[in-house]
């Protein structure tokens, strides 16, 4: 990889990587700080990693990096249990135009997404929010493509439900 | 749900799987009501902003990579321009010393004219030094044999006199 790919490369996919970091961990310094690495591990790994294999290499080592960095918090184990509730649904929600105007909307959208394992997290985050295609997915997360789907599934009916509740989704 | 979820996936379903699932949901509410969250939070998260790395620190990104790396064909000052530019730099400095104005030279002369004396001693010491460390270097290396290959190809040592500070004129 020559040095003005590198360049292409940060400069095509550093808001994404960046994007998919501030989803999984919440934070701002710690996504920073994983962003930041993943893009210097790049250039040291320039190397031996394909121009065109660039963006799954990136994506694998941010989410590596992501779950590194919550093992290192010592997450509590329920985040993952699949029942908490983000809010009561309101009798009369005020629904997702109101809540984009009032700009709750993408409070509500991350509260939901918190509410998710960080596995399931990283498939929506990958798949719905970034719209990766599978392969590419299945080989960031390390998992076979079957997997991921029948993961995926079950990610977005727990999103679904917890969205429903929330009143976001009719 | 699993063939709408093959739906939102993108994955290939045949016309009678498609045609299957369409009917069911046209008479299914429950899984009808479904589909259309499941749409509509796909539609939703696919309008999600991103969330772009500060510049700051896409900066610090470029200066511990690109701008870290050796530039091409940049090489490591060469010693004797670096010798060079000290001897500008030191007869400058003598000079200015010497003569720090051209027209108020005053009762400072005397004095500066010493200490250039004493600078040029101490000079002219050192360039002793330096000569007689050359030429012993060279002498240990023909007359106690520690290179006896020049000897086979007629390299000998010369027997140029050393000379000191006093053995001017």
């Amino acid at each position: 990889m020559k040095q003005t790919e590198y360049e292409s490369l940060v400069t095509m996919h550093k808001d994404r990587v960046h994007s998919y970091a501030m989803t999984i961990l919440r934070n701002p310094a710690e996504a920073q700080d994983a962003a930041q690495d993943a893009l210097i591990r790049l250039w040291e790994h320039r190397a031996t990693v394909p121009v065109d294999g660039a963006r799954p290499w990136l994506m694998r080592t941010t989410h590596n990096l992501c779950i590194d960095q919550i093992r290192r918090r010592k997450v509590r184990s329920e985040i993952g249990d699949g029942d908490e509730v983000v809010e009561a649904r309101p009798d009369a929600g005020p629904g997702p135009q109101q809540l984009a105007e009032s700009g709750d909307l993408r409070r509500v959208i991350d509260r939901a997404l918190d509410a998710l394992s960080p596995d399931d997290r990283a498939v929506i985050v990958m798949r719905e929010v970034q719209n990766l295609p599978y392969d590419e997915i299945a080989a960031a997360l390390g998992v076979p493509l079957g997997t991921l789907k029948a993961r995926l599934h079950r990610a977005r009916e727990r999103l679904r439900t917890r969205l429903y509740r929330a009143g976001v989704t009719p | 749900m699993e063939r709408f979820h093959r739906v939102l996936d993108s994955d290939l379903m045949d016309a009678a799987d498609r045609q299957a699932m369409e009917s069911h949901l046209r008479v299914c509410s429950e899984c009808a009501e479904k589909a259309g969250q499941l749409r509509e939070m796909q539609d939703l998260l696919r309008g999600m902003a991103e969330r772009p790395l500060p510049d700051d620190a896409t900066e610090q990104v470029w200066q511990r990579t690109v701008r870290a790396a050796p530039s091409v064909g940049r090489r490591a000052p060469d010693w004797r321009f670096a010798a060079a530019a000290a001897v500008v730099v030191l007869g400058t400095w003598i000079g200015v010393g010497l003569y720090p104005d051209p027209i108020d030279r005053g009762p400072a002369v005397a004095e500066a004219e010493r200490a250039a004396r004493e600078v040029r001693m101490v000079l002219q010491l050192t360039a002793n030094a330096l000569k007689r460390t050359e030429e012993v270097t060279l002498k240990t290396v023909f007359t106690e044999g520690v290179s006896p290959a020049l000897k086979k190809v007629g390299v000998t040592w010369p027997q140029a006199p050393v000379r000191g500070v006093g053995d001017e004129g």
